[in-house]
């Protein structure tokens, strides 16, 4: 029988909450919020919209000068949480492999940088369009960027499907592990606040943009908007007892068509936009014990990395129970359903 | 190292592009030689490009918000395959079926007009996001002919159509779905457009892949979608079966973010993958669908390695045909390649005239007759990812 | 300004080269590849800078070749064809 079942061996998490384990391990003890403020034009005048940013000053640390200088900040944030979950796997950097999957998935992509272009095609008439700015506004910039900073040679996956893009991806790296194309996959949900996020959360939302986020207020506009990224490092369920534990379903749905097992905490990708409430309350009633986290790093399309993520963190410190089931609704109701169990002692043979 | 696979079956095709609304025009242009350039005016400069002509719009192309085009493009190629396949409405909603779109316009925030009135402090109405939000061509796909299976729309650049049929096959041959609809749209699009220009790698006159004066690109627009099927669903419904897609192949060059690897690392992995997942040797292949696109940095890397993995295949690049669909270019050539195969002959390198000293690889000069047993179909992304598809005829 | 610091300025500044001042950066100085080690999309980049900068056009790479050779050479280059 083959072993569909992947292991978690690294995690990186960067966020409005900060970068890597303690700074999560905080948030998760303290409750999270917003830690900066998105300035919107609204007709009432300027004003200051709450939002979960990411510091990216920690990136010089990790990339050369030269490298640096060109890379959109998208990619940035794609580099903290792709060494981060790296560097907890206890993998070398620059990983110099071809037998190593690189997937992204992001919601919005290099949307800060496809504005920064068409600025130089604005400003001045047009006459100055920026081919460094146009190269890195393609959706798959960050994945380019990290390929060439961590010398990835292996297969390479840029996916573009709102809340979905997570779930989508992850059957694919499954796919490329099992099917043997790959040893590993770095996989990575990659989401970026631009000023027209923020005009748009003003524009939608008013006053309701600035929360706090209430994910089981399934009647009320409570998402705030947030950036970041959280990659697995992720490899074929074996032997080994992995560092996290294991993704041992992923599964496309129907959210009418689920029902969530009830020996799993439920964790919702709720994040406060009304729009997916019913999927989520729905999929709430037949569960158990539920939990959202999207307190910790906000509303985006990408979130669902987010959940696996510090579901395995807090499973690994104790802090949360091991049979985990990550869900992410869209707004057409389909559903994303990963069934995890994590813990080491999570290894169990198949057969 | 990647095992060999099941092949999986192909049971439609559909594809729309400047030279032609269905695959029997596309084929009929294709093999007349014919080349359909468009013009398009640009700060004074004129610029080749390969448009969608009036009789090859999909109806309703032009109605509602131009963010939509692209779905709108990916939607009429897969009901092209869709009855291709002989898959009728009862059909679908009594099997799991995926869609798997690659595209790069599709999921560009790129309207011009929104942002020009934000910039300037204008407060523009947000309708434009609303429609951006429903825009996501796999979505769309899926939407238009009511499928609930997983849906994947790929931003991988100019390989992004290539990866899509990869991964479609990858889910059906693990029963994730038991029919998917894959491939690429992208239409003509003004920024893409300036941002090309300012790479300074397109050309003033239509393209000419491998030839010693190529200067560069043209852009195209279009569609090109594949119906793949698990067995199951074909003999429950006894299909008949148009082409196996039996190799697969992705790999990155990891080597700057708009120029191609000039040795060509990347794309030479990603044959030897495509090659081992289907079993194969590279005289096995009887021709290659180049991707070619006609500038100098592409072909020369094409142009030296074919020769070398593939001595005496024939090959060719037929975006002289359809310009450079940039996320539908693997798709269109998928499609073009399977059609190849059926037809047992490859369309002439059009647009090529004179050899480049710099490389060995001459493709072909005429419409060429090939044994129709193996096509293989390559595509070489902006940011170094390359791409592979290896077609097996049904002979 | 001297066309040669102009150019070295925003060189600098317009390719975000962090780790050099224009004063660093000789007359004889290599641009591409050793020296400074501008690439391929930087040379389509400086293009445009010195589109902007100078209001010269250079059409294609053919052209710009040589002139990327030095900053001696573009300096050259764009004097000769500098609107006056």
């Amino acid at each position: 029988m083959t072993d569909s079942r992947l292991s978690i061996a690294g995690i990186g998490l960067v966020g409005g909450f900060g970068q890597g384990k303690p700074s999560l391990l905080d948030a998760l003890r303290t409750g999270g919020k917003p830690n900066g403020t998105v300035s919107v034009a609204s007709p009432s005048g300027p004003h200051e919209l709450s939002a979960y940013q990411v510091d990216i000053s920690g990136v010089r640390r990790l990339v050369a000068p030269a490298a640096l200088r060109r890379m959109n900040r998208f990619a940035k944030i794609a580099v903290l949480g792709a060494s981060l979950a790296l560097e907890d796997a206890g993998w070398d950097k620059p990983v110099k492999r071809s037998d190593v999957g690189l997937v992204i998935a992001s919601g919005f992509g290099a949307s800060k940088s496809t504005f920064d272009f068409l600025d130089t095609m604005i400003e001045e008439d047009g006459h100055f369009p920026s081919p460094t700015l146009f190269s890195n506004s393609v959706h798959s910039s960050a994945a380019s960027h990290l390929s060439i900073v961590l010398e990835l040679g292996g297969p390479c996956l840029t996916v573009s499907q709102f809340e979905m893009s997570t779930l989508s991806a992850l059957l694919t790296a499954r796919q490329w592990l099992l099917e043997g194309r790959v040893e590993a996959v770095l996989f990575g949900a990659v989401d970026e606040i631009c000023p027209v996020l923020g005009y748009c959360y003003e524009r939608f939302f008013g006053a309701e943009a600035s929360g706090p986020i209430e994910p089981f207020a399934w009647d009320r506009q409570t998402a705030v908007m947030g950036e970041g990224a959280a990659f697995l490092l992720l490899e074929r369920a074996g032997d080994d007892r992995p560092a996290y534990g294991r993704i041992d379903q992923i599964t496309w749905t129907r959210s009418r068509h689920h029902d969530i097992p009830r020996d799993s905490l439920l964790v919702l990708g709720a994040d406060g936009q009304t729009c997916y409430a019913e999927h989520y309350r729905r999929l709430s009633e037949s569960a158990g014990d539920r939990v959202a986290y999207t307190p910790l790093y906000g509303s985006l399309p990408g979130g669902q990395a987010f959940d696996i993520a510090i579901a395995a963190t807090a499973a690994e410190q104790g802090l949360g129970p091991h049979q985990v089931c990550c869900v992410k609704c869209d707004a057409w109701g389909n559903c994303g359903v990963v069934q995890c169990h994590f813990g080491r002692e999570a290894h169990s043979p198949v057969g | 190292m990647i095992r060999v696979n099941r092949a999986v079956p192909i049971t439609g095709l559909g594809c729309l592009c400047a030279a032609g609304g269905s695959v029997p025009q596309v084929a009929e242009t294709l093999f007349a030689g014919q080349r359909r350039v468009a013009w398009r005016e640009v700060r004074g400069d004129r610029y080749p490009v390969f448009q969608l002509d009036s009789r090859s719009v999909p109806e309703g192309y032009y109605e509602g918000p131009e963010c939509k085009r692209c779905g709108r493009l990916a939607v009429a190629a897969a009901r092209e395959a869709l009855a291709h396949a002989g898959l009728v409405a009862e059909l679908l909603e009594s099997r799991r079926v995926g869609v798997c779109i690659g595209t790069t316009v599709g999921s560009a925030m790129n309207n011009e007009g929104f942002y020009r009135d934000f910039r300037a402090g204008r407060m523009p109405d947000i309708e434009p996001i609303r429609h951006y939000l429903q825009a996501n061509p796999a979505s769309m796909v899926a939407q238009a002919f009511g499928l609930t299976g997983p849906c994947q729309t790929i931003t991988n650049a100019c390989s992004s159509g290539s990866v899509a049929i990869g991964h479609a096959a990858d889910w059906v041959r693990a029963g994730v779905c038991d029919v998917a609809i894959a491939g690429g749209a992208d239409m003509l699009c003004s920024v893409i457009h300036a941002g090309f220009l300012s790479l300074l790698i397109t050309d003033t006159s239509p393209c000419r892949p491998f030839d010693r004066d190529r200067k560069g690109l043209n852009l195209g627009e279009g569609a090109g979608v594949v119906v793949l099927e698990s067995e199951q669903s074909i003999r429950d419904r006894d299909a008949p079966t148009q082409a196996l897609l039996s190799g697969y192949g992705n790999a990155s060059d990891a080597y700057h973010i708009s120029a191609p690897e000039p040795n060509g690392t990347g794309l030479r992995r990603a044959l030897d993958q495509a090659l081992a997942q289907a079993g194969l040797k590279p005289n096995d292949i009887d021709f290659i669908n180049a991707h070619g696109t006609g500038t100098p940095e592409n072909d020369r890397v094409e142009g030296r390695l074919f020769p070398e993995i593939f001595p005496d295949v024939p090959f060719g690049s037929t975006k002289g045909f359809t310009g450079h669909t940039l996320g539908a270019a693997g798709g269109i050539e998928a499609v073009i390649t399977i059609r190849c195969l059926q037809e047992k002959r490859i369309p002439v390198n059009v647009g090529y005239q004179e050899p480049d000293p710099e490389f060995p690889g001459r493709p072909v000069l005429e419409n060429t007759p090939i044994a129709g047993r193996y096509g293989l179909s390559d595509s070489v992304a902006f940011g170094g990812n390359n791409a592979v598809l290896i077609f097996q005829g049904q002979l | 300004m001297d066309i040669r610091r102009r150019l070295k300025q925003v060189i600098v500044e317009d390719l975000n080269l962090e780790e050099i001042t224009p004063e660093q950066i000789r007359d004889d100085e290599v641009l591409f590849g050793e020296g400074i080690g501008l690439d391929s999309l930087d040379a389509v980049e400086l293009v445009v800078v010195v589109k902007r900068h100078f209001g010269v056009e250079i059409k294609d790479m053919t052209e710009g070749r040589e002139a990327f050779a030095s900053i001696d050479s573009l300096a050259r280059f764009i004097g000769e064809r500098m609107p006056a």
